[in-house]
């Protein structure tokens, strides 16, 4: 624990910075989600608000904010008002190990993918209980289906990211990032559990193909239909703050974090800065793939999407983390 | 410091954990019960075990409490089966029970070698080694797969066990639903 006032001052400024960050990242998301979205259907987009519609994001969250709450009448008042909360802050609050630069993150913990996994799991209680208490059958589906298909890929998950624990001997993410800068990238020793993850990734978001949460054509608004002004807004905000988390996430343990590839960091300030926006590139081309997988491929059907959660990818991850066992067991005992 | 944090959050968890036995509503029950969990994780930090903690929040509140509600939701009870009257000597059962329970859980932690021998030994200088050490991932790892690998393998079978019992009670109760079920889907097909 560290108990002298400067390291303590060092951390609130770190802890400020990052969040201050990925807040700025969410809204910055969702208007380029909807500029790609506009060029791969061959529309033009929101370009009225300030120069080139960059403000929209901006007008989006003053819009949320003077919006008139309503609680339907049957609704379970307290939960209907705390689910937004929960669901939101896991995601925040997850982002705190994520390594964002060589040697700067909020915290580092020295159980670093097992706290994200285990904070970021806590998120399905926002998107259940805001199911359950909007007190509407389309919500209670919603969030119903929500919450099994998340737990469900979870599994899938956490073996996929054993398999890559297996190979670099560490659960510590800036360690894992160390290995991945001496050996070269995990994605190429783990293919097949970079592309598990990745597709819980979609899952465990409820992004499109896998965004049964919110099937339009079937629920209208799945777990969030009853929610209006501010209260959706943090749904929003969390559901993009997830996907930033994810994808860092995915960063960090398969495209080598901060770490520039081609050159070696210098010492002090610069290295630091050159490792953060290396970190930054990575984040937004894994966002960029996010948004480009939703608006190319048609949503899956429920019984499909856990058909292939359970029976193709829980073996899948299973096989995978034997042979890597071998595989390792073997170098280890020649080598 | 950790005093401090020990006091809080044994109050919070003791208040969290009535609740959850005086709260009407399953769902608000459940809830309090992830609280108790995610306190019972800052403990376990207390006592410089991340590993536990973190997995305490992994298993208990993201895996275990989430089929619980999922359950709860299903079921959706309504105001009149939740007000339903239980018996007042069931309640002095129950009541008699978990004081049975914590006597006797107080009385085999109390008289354990290991907390005796705690009790004796000098907590006011710093941190030793071997013990700061003990709560690391690697360090519980190794325990497990070599001090303790006859429990830790004798859990794994009973947890096998328990998963091919899930298996076969809802894998029969297909059978039974779809030859039950057969005969109304194909009467329509017959008469076309």
């Amino acid at each position: 624990m560290n108990d002298n006032p400067q390291g303590i001052l060092m951390g609130a400024v770190r802890a400020v910075a990052i969040f201050g960050g990925i807040m700025t990242l969410a809204p910055m998301l969702v208007m380029a989600e909807r500029r790609i979205c506009a060029a791969i259907q061959n529309r033009v987009g929101p370009n009225r608000v300030g120069p080139m519609g960059l403000l929209q994001p901006l007008a989006d969250v003053i819009k949320l904010l003077f919006k008139e709450e309503i609680i339907p009448d049957r609704a379970d008042r307290t939960l209907f008002s705390l689910a937004p909360l929960l669901a939101f802050a896991p995601a925040a609050i997850s982002f705190v190990a994520i390594p964002v630069g060589r040697d700067l993150q909020v915290a580092d913990l020295n159980v670093g993918v097992l706290y994200v996994l285990a904070i970021t799991s806590l998120g399905v209680y926002g998107i259940s209980f805001g199911g359950w208490a909007s007190n509407s059958k389309y919500s209670l589906l919603g969030g119903i289906r929500s919450s099994a298909q998340i737990i469900s890929y979870e599994i899938a998950m956490g073996l996929a990211i054993v398999s890559v624990l297996m190979i670099s001997g560490n659960i510590h993410l800036g360690s894992i990032v160390e290995w991945q800068a001496e050996n070269g990238w995990i994605i190429f020793y783990q293919p097949l559990a970079f592309i598990i993850f990745l597709v819980a990734a979609f899952a465990e978001n409820n992004r499109l193909p896998f965004d049964m949460a919110e099937c339009e054509s079937e629920l209208v608004g799945g777990f969030h239909t009853e929610y209006t002004g501010m209260k959706f807004g943090m749904f929003f905000l969390g559901e993009y703050i997830a996907m930033i988390v994810m994808s860092s996430l995915l960063v960090t343990l398969f495209l080598g974090g901060w770490d520039p590839v081609f050159f070696d960091l210098p010492e002090g300030a610069a290295g630091t800065a050159i490792s953060v926006l290396c970190f930054t590139v990575k984040l937004l081309a894994v966002l960029f793939l996010y948004i480009w997988v939703r608006w190319t491929l048609p949503r899956f059907r429920y019984d499909q999407l856990m058909k292939l959660g359970w029976k193709a990818f829980v073996p899948l991850a299973l096989l995978n983390i034997v042979l890597t066992g071998i595989v390792v067991s073997l170098l280890t005992e020649t080598g | 410091m950790d005093a401090l944090v020990f006091l809080i959050s044994g109050v919070l968890m003791t208040a969290s954990a009535l609740l959850v036995v005086t709260r009407k509503n399953p769902v608000y029950s459940a809830i309090l019960l992830v609280v108790f969990f995610l306190l019972t994780s800052l403990n376990f930090l207390v006592l410089r075990s991340p590993f536990l903690a973190v997995i305490q929040v992994l298993v208990y509140g993201g895996a275990i409490m989430v089929l619980f509600v999922f359950v709860l939701m299903l079921l959706n009870l309504t105001e009149e089966e939740l007000d339903e009257k239980v018996e007042p000597g069931r309640k002095l059962l129950a009541g008699a029970g978990s004081v049975l329970l914590f006597v006797l859980l107080a009385w085999a932690i109390n008289s354990s070698d290991r907390i005796q021998a705690a009790g004796e030994t000098d907590l006011t200088g710093p941190v030793k080694e071997s013990v700061a050490r003990a709560g690391e991932t690697r360090e519980i790892g190794k325990a497990l797969f070599s001090e303790h690998i006859l429990p830790f393998e004798f859990t794994s079978i009973l947890i096998f066990i328990a998963i091919i019992g899930a298996i076969y009670l809802t894998k029969t109760r297909r059978a039974d639903h779809r030859r039950t079920a057969e005969p109304a889907v194909k009467q329509p097909e017959e008469s076309a």
